[in-house]
């Protein structure tokens, strides 16, 4: 076995062992870093496959952005911090983790007999490439992305807005 | 938002003629129609079935927006970027119905979706609202992983983004019945299920009906639905075409579920918005009839012409039942109908309005609905294939059920004695809501007195989609 593979299947190992924890905690806080943990793993992943951009981003926005800000928004708005037993729902633990299993039985099944160690794609991605076709043969569905995130910020804002706005423009 | 709320009504103006303008490159794509035509390496296509889409698209969408001008006005809601939201969604809907490769397609599925999300809880101070909204968005943001995973498995096996090189390529290394090809079609499916809300997918949709603006749920059961079945359709034909057989019979089955299941909870309803959700579950069984037998027999032409004509005919009939539920709501101010006792006598003119819709619903000759219903049969009788006539024993039995609560909501508001009615209330009807109510119910009539033109549109587009 290659030093290469053995890295990997431990990366592999550690990034389900950290996701199931994201999971399982009824910590928010550890939930969080967990999330951390699991995607700094992921962007490790990629960087093994070569493709370094997709790792980069991963970094800067995902554990970079989207999760201080996960933490911050647990941290304003007040929430229960420390063990929170209502995270835990102990009812459906078994039904959970039995179909939860066996899709993981049934996906590894075929994905393993359908590729089955092929290798698909040999070269890694450079980033020079991808910000050329990314305006160019892709510039379309690149445009539209802008408009699902306008829309979701417009309306993310709106919805968290307070009410009392609408009641002073009224008075004006 | 930069104008003072006193002249908001622009925004709604505005809205309302951009839509409308936005028909006329449609129509002069139409008048010199020669070929589709294709755009960024073939991910992207003009053709009469898009167009048709399309039209049908902004039509609803123009509808929509005046279903709302009044309704947005009267409550505390925030119009500007109302208006602002649908739009988007309209765009999301119109790249589905010309794209023609996973990344632009998905792009598109979540442009319709995730400004719903944001309007179904534009209700802020509502509890049903939130809990609708929030129930939309986690099951939506589910879907939306379903359908990336089931592409990501479609990347993997082809390494091509466009649908025709993708089918080109299962075809010839003889894939299209492997078990990833079917994992991945059977994720698709599960994922646009939720936004079709077949069963067992449709959990969320009487909830998010009830809790959402009205108009909203009006745009909700018939363009957001009408994305999926097309960006189903087009996946389902354009690349898994192979493998129809398989996936043939998961949708028989969710089919006669989702027929079966919507008729018998309808049936038990007392809120006419819920009741509408379940019976537009039901409808979306229908709907999915024609392209399920389709899978099996391989005719696919026939499936999709039977669908997209019911589809067409569904929207308007749809969004005019709700036209008439705002009205009698608004002024019984009760959610629940069986208190709507003789309130049609206040209003001859929308309760006329209502039996047409419900009665067209119900499938009843010579309305819309009962050639929508015919196409559905005739393309499942037609198939002369077992599976194909059973499901449509199945959908029989499910007209003969829905006809007795959409019957019912007639019955009640025309022969019940009045309970809550109080004289002096005036019943609005708006001259917005007016044009609504006339322009869906023309085309409910003419559609069931002339079903040649739809069937002229329907025909054509199947034809030009076969290529």
């Amino acid at each position: 076995m290659e030093i290469f593979e053995i890295v990997t299947y431990f990366v592999l190992l550690l990034l389900v062992s950290t996701a199931v924890r994201v999971v399982t905690t009824s910590n928010v806080i550890h939930a969080a870093i967990s999330l951390v943990f699991t995607l700094a793993l992921t962007s490790v992943l990629f960087l093994l496959l070569s493709t370094e951009f997709v790792a980069l981003v991963l970094v800067l926005v995902y554990i970079g952005a989207v999760i201080v800000l996960f933490l911050f928004g647990i941290m304003i708005t007040r929430a229960p911090l420390g063990k929170n037993a209502e995270l835990d729902n102990d009812k459906n633990k078994k039904l959970g983790a039995a179909i939860a299993g066996s899709i993981f039985f049934l996906f590894s099944y075929i994905l393993v007999n359908g590729f089955d160690g092929e290798v698909i794609i040999t070269s890694g991605s450079s980033t020079e490439l991808l910000g050329e076709i990314l305006l160019s043969r892709f510039v379309f569905p690149f445009e539209l992305v802008s408009f699902v995130l306008l829309a979701a910020l417009i309306g993310g804002i709106t919805l968290a807005r307070k009410d009392e706005a609408l009641i002073d423009e009224d008075q004006v | 938002m930069i104008l003072p709320r006193k002249s908001k009504y622009y925004v709604a103006a505005f809205a309302l003629l951009g839509t409308l303008f936005s028909l006329a490159p449609l129509v002069i794509q139409w008048a010199n129609y020669t070929s589709p035509i294709y755009a960024f390496e073939n991910s992207f296509v003009v053709d009469k079935f898009s167009i048709i889409l399309k039209g049908l698209f902004i039509l609803i969408t123009y509808l929509t927006f005046l279903l709302s001008i009044n309704f947005i006005e009267s409550d505390k809601y925030y119009q500007g970027e109302y208006y602002y939201l649908l739009l988007s969604s309209l765009l999301g809907a119109l790249i589905v119905s010309s794209s023609r490769d996973l990344l632009t397609i998905f792009i598109g599925i979540e442009l319709a979706s995730t400004p719903m999300f944001l309007l179904s809880g534009w209700k802020k101070g509502d509890r049903k609202s939130n809990e609708g909204a929030i129930k939309f968005f986690l099951l939506g943001v589910l879907s939306a992983s379903l359908i990336l995973y089931g592409f990501s498995l479609l990347y993997g096996l082809s390494g091509k983004l466009v649908f025709s090189e993708i089918s080109s390529h299962l075809l010839s290394a003889s894939l299209a019945n492997s078990p990833v090809v079917l994992l991945s079609a059977i994720l698709v499916i599960s994922g646009i299920g939720f936004k079709i809300s077949v069963v067992p997918f449709h959990s969320w949709a009487p909830d998010t009906y009830e809790g959402a603006p009205l108009p909203v749920t009006a745009y909700l059961s018939v363009s957001s639905k009408a994305t999926g079945f097309v960006a189903l359709i087009i996946l389902l034909t354009k690349v898994f075409a192979g493998s129809g057989s398989s996936w043939g019979i998961i949708l028989v089955i969710i089919s006669g579920l989702t027929m079966t299941l919507g008729n018998l909870v309808a049936l038990q309803q007392n809120n006419p918005v819920r009741l509408l959700a379940y019976s537009s579950i039901s409808q979306a069984g229908f709907i999915l009839a024609p392209i399920a037998i389709s899978g099996i027999t391989g005719d696919y032409q026939d499936g999709i012409f039977a669908s997209v004509t019911y589809l067409i005919i569904y929207a308007f009939m749809n969004l005019g039942a709700f036209l008439s539920v705002h009205l009698f709501s608004n002024y019984a101010g009760s959610t629940n109908f069986y208190e709507w006792g003789g309130v049609a006598r206040k209003s001859p003119l929308a309760g006329v309005l209502t039996t047409v819709f419900f009665f067209s619903l119900a499938g009843i000759p010579p309305l819309g609905g009962w050639f929508a219903k015919f196409v559905v049969f005739r393309s499942l009788l037609g198939s002369a294939n077992s599976i194909g006539i059973a499901l449509g024993v199945v959908g029989a039995i499910n007209a003969v059920i829905a006809l007795v609560y959409y019957a019912r909501i007639s019955k009640v508001i025309w022969m019940d004695e009045p309970k809550s009615i109080n004289e002096e209330k005036i019943f609005q009807f708006e001259n917005p809501l007016k044009v609504v109510g006339v322009f869906t119910v023309l085309i409910t009539f003419v559609s069931g007195i002339f079903p040649g033109i739809f069937s002229y549109l329907g025909e054509v587009s199947s034809i030009f989609f076969g290529n």
